[in-house]
């Protein structure tokens, strides 16, 4: 991680490799698409849990893991992360 | 251990040495290119000598001595460093070299036939995959577009 | 169109096998994440924010009705019912799975289609003038010679792992519709005693932009591609490999110099026309023949009376162009409607533009760099009832070069290496200048928004261009005045601080007033009024403290 983290509060995030789809780390279930069983990383575990991602990578089938910043709420801080936590809020053809 | 241009599973055969006295040991040798740049007086032709480039070396200012060589090989310091795919074409097809032209260091099996239409004639490989290559060999298509 | 031959097909169905066999390795862990990526890069597969995102070239532009019908399946079989066509004459799928890519490619080569270098440090999809071959000013039609630089640059053994992506465009007319000076090489057809190429290299934009520079004032037909080989192997021995921003050929250019690197060029290209054969006329001839306008019959009736009908009339001014046959117009379909985001179409517009081009335009439909559509050879006498269906499927919106109709990269809404929205940003351009009706006034003008320094909605050369910014995690545009993509190519200049997503709009409104209240006359465009008053006017009604 280059960027320079601010948070006391994280959770980890990646994608599923073979779905794509955004995922995050719980800590009963591995991987999980549902934000809520996120396990929340204190800023003192960081080190751990990093290892822990790394040492798990190869077969975990998850691609890009990196930490996601909460603020002390638990709400995720950056627009980024909202939008890619909430899919796309622009006009969804879905329903077309 | 190499793979050939037919596909075939050799033991490399060149040493790689860094000094004279290394050099007279061996009857078939491996050196860099600063080597043979301080030692170009005493090469011998009765030696089968083998030049190591790297992906950054310039050939143009030894180009006149390729003849003594008996292998050219290129090391990848990185697949995605695509430098020694010029440099087997450049010694094919502008300095008309036509003795083997090896590539080693970090390769993917996938960069197979690429490295076989630009002039490599071996690849060196890491054992464990062995099978992985012999498999693109067999299966990746030889078919394009260039001439 | 081009057809494909059985060698074609061939070469296609292989790399859907290859690249199956890769995704097998991948998922059973043979393959790492790292080694994979540059692989299912040069099959046009990448990871953005939310998901795995396609994209499928289309060569030069060309698509024929059966290609967007089989678009149109994919987007709904295995996407989520919509694509998104790029600046780049490709069009990209935001939500494939990995373990349906294999699917999918074997789909798009029963269409003669792939997504062959879409991505990765290679010769990308040669794009052309959306309008190639269909003007009577026309040099020569381009699209034969982006067929044979197509041949010539997929599976380049010797180009595949270069510095950094490579990007080549060919025009055939004066007049540039493809940006060919801000690509890595572009390529402009001209007459002298015989017909040649004019060659332009290292234009680009991204964080450093600069415009090409003219290293060949003539290269003849048989040559073309071993001067391209030249330039590529200049560039692929000598391009910078220790900092990925400075990769691009385009700083390669401007550290050597241009007279220098077109020594190295020359000198180079004279020891390959030694060693490599030309290119034969006989084989230039053959695909030639695939580009050959097909049999318009010649209308009697050139002045037709249409219904009396505003929306159709202000879509005839706008949307349609004369064709060099009499009786034919060229009709563009802009993908720059209200409620959609820039360059977006749902698979029912496909479908239905798909069936459109068939029943009148002998199923053909073109891809326009500026993100729309074209629909090459409308009968003038079927204008009527063409524009009444495109009404019908909200392609008929009566904007194109005007302000609303906008480049404009997928910004944070997708990409994953955006600072800012763009999207929001186009749509609420739309909305407040159509409400407004203030662009008729205003007349053609060029606004790009990119969602970061790379530049992919191309803001340096928006006459008005926006550059979204992360400032302490909020989302400012910067907006730069004065940019140009055509043949007076130019980098727009950076007006002042930028603006929160509120004050955009109304900023963006004061400049077009400024442009309203200073231009001679009608005619004069916002380029030349900018010129003539220089950027003071704006700063000063943008920053009233300055």
């Amino acid at each position: 991680m280059a960027k320079k983290l601010k948070a006391n509060i994280f959770v980890y995030s990646a994608n599923d490799l073979i779905s794509g789809d955004v995922v995050f780390y719980s800590e009963q279930n591995g991987w999980v698409r549902d934000f809520i069983s996120a396990k929340r990383i204190m800023k003192e575990e960081l080190e751990k849990f990093q290892e822990k991602v790394s040492a798990e990578l190869k077969q975990n089938n998850i691609i890009n893991p990196y930490l996601v910043e909460l603020d002390d709420d638990g709400k995720i801080t950056k627009l980024r992360e909202r939008i890619r936590f909430k899919g796309i809020n622009i006009k969804d053809f879905k329903n077309v | 251990m190499i793979i050939t241009e037919k596909g075939l599973i050799k033991i490399n055969s060149y040493n790689e040495i860094v000094n004279l006295d290394e050099y007279q040991k061996f009857n078939c040798v491996l050196f860099t290119k600063s080597f043979f740049l301080e030692n170009i007086t005493k090469i011998s032709s009765q030696k089968k000598n083998g030049l190591l480039l790297n992906s950054d070396d310039k050939i143009e200012d030894i180009s006149q001595h390729i003849i003594i060589f008996s292998l050219i090989n290129v090391r990848f310091l990185n697949f995605k460093d695509g430098r020694p795919f010029s440099i087997a074409r450049d010694l094919r097809e502008i300095f008309s070299y036509k003795n083997e032209i090896r590539a080693s260091g970090q390769i993917l099996p996938d960069q197979l036939i690429f490295l076989l239409k630009c002039g490599f004639n071996s690849v060196e490989i890491d054992k464990t995959k062995k099978d992985t290559w012999l498999n693109i060999f067999k299966t990746d298509s030889r078919q394009d577009y260039q001439r | 169109m081009y057809r494909y031959d059985e060698f074609d097909s061939k070469l296609v169905i292989n790399r859907v096998k290859q690249f199956t066999k890769q995704i097998k390795r991948r998922i059973s862990g043979d393959l790492t994440e790292d080694e994979f990526k540059p692989l299912r890069l040069m099959n046009g597969l990448y990871l953005q924010l939310h998901a795995y995102m396609l994209r499928v070239a289309i060569p030069y532009g060309e698509l024929s009705s059966k290609q967007l019908k089989m678009l149109a399946y994919i987007s709904k079989k295995y996407d989520r019912g919509y694509g998104h066509f790029t600046t780049r004459q490709n069009i990209q799928f935001n939500w494939p799975k990995l373990i349906d890519i294999p699917k999918i490619l074997r789909n798009l080569a029963k269409v003669e289609m792939h997504a062959i270098q879409t991505s990765g440090n290679c010769i990308r999809n040669v794009t052309a003038d959306h309008l190639a071959g269909l003007l009577p000013e026309e040099i020569e039609d381009p699209r034969p010679w982006c067929e044979i630089i197509r041949k010539w640059s997929t599976f380049h053994p010797e180009f595949s792992f270069l510095p950094r992506k490579f990007k080549i465009a060919v025009i055939g007319c004066n007049e540039d519709r493809a940006g060919i000076l801000v690509h890595d090489i572009g390529i402009k057809i001209i007459k002298r005693k015989e017909i040649g190429f004019q060659i332009f290299v290292g234009g680009g934009q991204g964080r450093s932009p600069f415009i090409a520079k003219k290293i060949s004032d003539f290269v003849s037909k048989k040559n073309l591609l071993t001067y391209l080989e030249a330039i590529l192997n200049i560039y692929n021995s000598l391009g910078r490999r220790d900092n990925i921003y400075k990769a691009r050929i385009k700083i390669l250019v401007n550290e050597l110099g241009i007279e220098h690197f077109k020594k190295l060029v020359e000198d180079r290209f004279k020891l390959l026309k030694q060693k490599k054969t030309a290119l034969k006329g006989i084989e230039i001839d053959k695909i030639k023949n695939y580009f050959k306008l097909p049999s318009l019959e010649t209308v009697g009736k050139i002045n037709p009376e249409f219904p009396k009908n505003p929306n159709f009339e202000k879509w005839l001014k706008f949307n349609t162009l004369n064709h060099k046959v009499k009786g034919y117009k060229i009709v563009l379909v802009s993908l720059k409607s209200k409620n959609y985001p820039p360059g977006d179409m749902d698979y029912k517009q496909m479908i239905h533009l798909a069936e459109l081009a068939e029943k009148y335009s002998f199923g053909e439909i073109r891809v326009t760099h500026e993100q729309n559509l074209v629909i090459p050879h409308i009968k003038i006498t079927d204008l009527f009832e063409v524009w009444k269906i495109l009404d019908s499927i909200t392609l008929a919106t009566p904007n194109i070069g005007l302000l609303t109709d906008s480049i404009c990269c997928p910004g944070m809404d997708y990409c994953a290496l955006a600072t800012a929205r763009s999207i929001p940003i186009a749509q609420k351009i739309t909305n407040f200048f159509e409400a407004k009706k203030k662009q008729d006034e205003i007349g053609p003008l060029k606004i790009k928004i990119s969602g970061c320094i790379n530049a992919c909605g191309h803001h340096h050369v928006g006459n008005i261009g926006i550059l979204g910014l992360d400032k302490n995690g909020q989302e400012f545009y910067q907006i730069t005045l004065g940019g140009s993509s055509k043949e007076n190519a130019s980098i727009g200049k950076i007006i002042g601080s930028s603006f929160s997503s509120s004050e955009i709009i109304p900023a963006i409104d004061k400049i077009l007033d400024v442009y309203l209240e200073k231009r001679d006359n009608k005619n004069q465009t916002f380029i030349q009024t900018l010129e003539q008053i220089g950027l003071k006017p704006f700063q000063e009604a943008l920053y009233d403290n300055n």
